[in-house]
């Protein structure tokens, strides 16, 4: 049986911090393996073969963000980064490195899950979704691309339409402005966030009821959006 | 001539010939005026005339007394000449000093200390002269360091530190090692040695004049009193500084020690009573112990959160990442993660459509906004209405906040924002008192204006004005 049970490597220095995530993982159906700096995590990575990642941005030997690009010279698995507050430009870079997601320490439990399973999820289908994506009333038909509110078709420009399907084959993760950057405007544009900005607050008055206070376009001040997931 | 004076009142007029010279040439020339004199007096008024013999004793006497007087009046208006000379030379040295004296006092750093002492050294002394102090890693620098670079690096060192430390003048024109190029004079103030002066002439034979020399000395004690009172003062500004820490240092001790105190007491309590065993503990209690040491530790988040901010925002000018923004989005993403929080208050949301969008930096306004929301939630009821409103006013955004709570106390409008204050005295509601200093520092980053105000009717505006930039191009062409 254990062996069905999805694999985590942890690498935190703080052993504190290893113990809460390996009761954390345990008690939801997780195996934890624990590797106290960024060697050993990279060594594991590569003996232990894990399901996901979850990786410190603060370790003791190198910096975390050095584990996330060892470790994608050769292997796709899910990365989730642990990062402390107030450290959004390391956040991403750990992203733009090749980290699927992050969370923010303190973390609660259902936090921490949700971001899990949403990783492990897109790992298994390599962000190919299905035909058809529903969130709440939104419906989108990626094979005729057409957008519907409601029932209500929905007229969406082109960089509107990009938009919103980089972030539905993203859904549930955060996605950089660099990423949104490359993957709708091309590799010319980077350092043009307020593009971006601007698109989703259009996308938002198109797609949310209330775009003040949105429930599917979520902003993930200073680094990028989350397309909140189910 | 004899016709019309006495001999003995023309000896007068000789007289006032030598008193003229004795004034007008100095001592030389009246001595020659007195025995010239004397003897025309005898060659043409003295019988015999026209001959230097005297045949009349009397006259002899005359003569005499005559050329006496003469060299007396010549010596003593020689001497008042050299007087009214010195006093000349001493007043120009004392307005020489005194114009220094009076720069000196105004002067309000020691780089202007030491360009106007340069100034003038080099104005009456034709010298250049450097103030070298004492400075921290004990090596004597120059009290300017870029501008006067490169008389500084003339300057011997171990010179100014033997000055430094024996009180002593040296180098140039001096005893001790006068093969120097430039003089080196201790700058003495009241309270000791401050620094050292180094001068160095461009005509160093002036220096041989005793006043000179004095002057310089002069010089140098009114340039020592000016250094003094300078470190003197910034001494003073230094241990005022500290006090005002020592003071920040000690509410945010208290502040954190009663914040901190609380949540740790609730969490441990909490934790042991879970610790002994589920079996005492009624039906659906540890749930509830586990939800009160999870809304703790939550505050002791906020706090610490609120603490590091501080402490970022004040240990130096704060990088921002400026970015364009719509308003909607940043209070978008405030208002979810403040849900709980905000309970059942309910918050309208005002933003016009076409508000222009905002440069800032994201995460630290968006800190802004929690802040005030997180105040409007702790200090109104939980059934009060709260709205984020936002227009354009005279070129500038105006972001407010408003509550319709118990209002502030009035007269403490600008208290609110000073560090560590409460609105209401440490108790039911937690906090550190740093949430709207946190504001106002990150909002005057922005070069915007934060305030507060209560009207009559109730309940709290905070007002948030931020200049508008010319926001760039909303919508791109087309990627290709």
């Amino acid at each position: 049986m254990t062996a069905e049970r999805p694999a985590v490597i942890v690498v935190e220095d703080e052993p504190q911090i290893r113990g809460v995530l390996r009761v954390m993982l345990e008690g939801n159906g997780f195996r934890c393996i624990e590797a106290e700096s960024a060697r050993r995590g990279l060594l594991d990575a590569a003996t232990h073969r894990p399901d996901l990642m979850l990786v410190d941005l603060g370790l003791p030997d190198r910096d975390g963000i050095e584990v996330i690009r060892g470790v994608r010279e050769w292997s796709a698995v899910p990365i989730i980064v642990l990062s402390a507050r107030s450290q959004e430009a390391a956040k991403i870079a750990a992203l733009d490195a090749g980290a699927d997601d992050y969370v923010t320490k303190p973390f609660t439990v259902g936090e921490l899950l949700a971001r899990l399973r949403v990783a492990l999820r897109h790992g298994a289908t390599h962000g190919r979704p299905n035909r058809i994506f529903n969130i709440g009333a939104v419906r989108v038909d990626l094979l005729r691309r057409q957008v519907f509110v409601g029932g209500q078709e929905v007229h969406l420009t082109p960089i509107e339409y990009r938009l919103l399907t980089v972030l539905i084959q993203n859904a549930g993760q955060v996605v950089t402005y660099n990423h949104l950057l490359r993957d709708v405007w091309g590799p010319g544009k980077v350092d043009q966030n307020h593009y971006v900005r601007t698109y989703v607050r259009d996308l938002r008055r198109k797609l949310e009821a209330d775009p003040a206070r949105p429930i599917h376009l979520l902003t993930e001040v200073g680094i990028g959006y989350r397309l909140a997931a189910d | 001539m004899s016709v019309w004076f006495a001999a003995t009142n023309l000896a007068m007029v000789y007289l006032l010939g030598v008193v003229l010279a004795a004034t007008r040439f100095g001592r030389d020339a009246s001595v020659v005026a007195a025995v010239l004199g004397v003897l025309a007096f005898d060659f043409f008024f003295i019988p015999p005339f026209y001959s230097f013999a005297i045949s009349d004793t009397q006259y002899l006497l005359a003569a005499i007394v005559l050329l006496t007087v003469g060299l007396v009046i010549s010596s003593l208006a020689a001497g008042l000449q050299r007087q009214t000379l010195m006093a000349m030379q001493r007043e120009r040295r004392t307005a020489a000093l005194y114009a220094m004296t009076r720069e000196l006092a105004v002067a309000s750093s020691l780089d202007a200390i030491a360009s106007s002492a340069a100034s003038h050294l080099d104005h009456v002394f034709d010298a250049e002269g450097t103030i070298l102090l004492k400075s921290c890693d004990g090596t004597m620098r120059g009290a300017i360091t870029e501008a006067d670079a490169k008389p500084f690096a003339m300057t011997d060192s171990s010179i100014a530190d033997w000055v430094f430390t024996q009180h002593q003048a040296a180098g140039f024109g001096t005893n001790t090692l006068s093969a120097a190029k430039a003089m080196y004079l201790p700058l003495s103030g009241t309270l000791g040695i401050v620094g050292v002066l180094v001068v160095r002439f461009k005509h160093p034979q002036d220096l041989v004049i005793p006043e000179q020399r004095q002057l310089l000395e002069a010089f140098a004690n009114q340039i020592a009193v000016a250094v003094e009172r300078d470190q003197l003062w910034c001494q003073a500004r230094d241990s005022a500084f500290a006090a005002k820490e020592e003071r920040l240092r000690n509410s945010l001790l208290s502040s954190i020690s009663h914040d901190f105190r609380t949540p740790l007491a609730v969490i441990g309590g909490s934790a042991s009573s879970l610790l002994q065993g589920e079996t005492q503990l009624p039906a659906g209690a540890p749930r509830k112990i586990a939800e009160t040491i999870n809304d703790e530790a939550q505050r002791m988040t906020r706090v610490v959160n609120n603490i590091l901010d501080m402490t970022r925002l004040e240990s130096g000018p704060v990088q921002l990442d400026m970015q364009w923004y719509p308003l909607e989005e940043i209070v978008g993403a405030v208002l979810g993660p403040l849900k709980g929080q905000l309970g059942k208050r309910s918050v309208d949301i005002d933003i016009p459509q076409d508000l222009p969008m905002l440069h800032v930096d994201g995460a630290l306004f968006e800190k802004v906004l929690i802040n005030l929301l997180e105040n409007a939630s702790k200090y109104t009821p939980g059934d009060a209405h709260i709205s984020v409103c936002a227009s354009l006013q005279h070129g500038e955004v105006l972001v407010q906040v408003i509550d319709d709570g118990p209002g502030i106390p009035e007269g403490s409008e600008r208290q609110l924002f000073e560090k560590f204050y409460r609105g209401q005295s440490e108790g039911a509601i937690s906090g550190t008192g740093l949430g709207l200093s946190i504001c106002r520092a990150i909002i005057e980053a922005h070069g915007g204006r934060i305030w507060v105000e209560s009207p009559r009717t109730g309940g709290v505006i905070f007002s948030i004005v931020l200049p508008l930039l010319a926001a760039p191009d909303e919508h791109s062409a087309d990627p290709t």
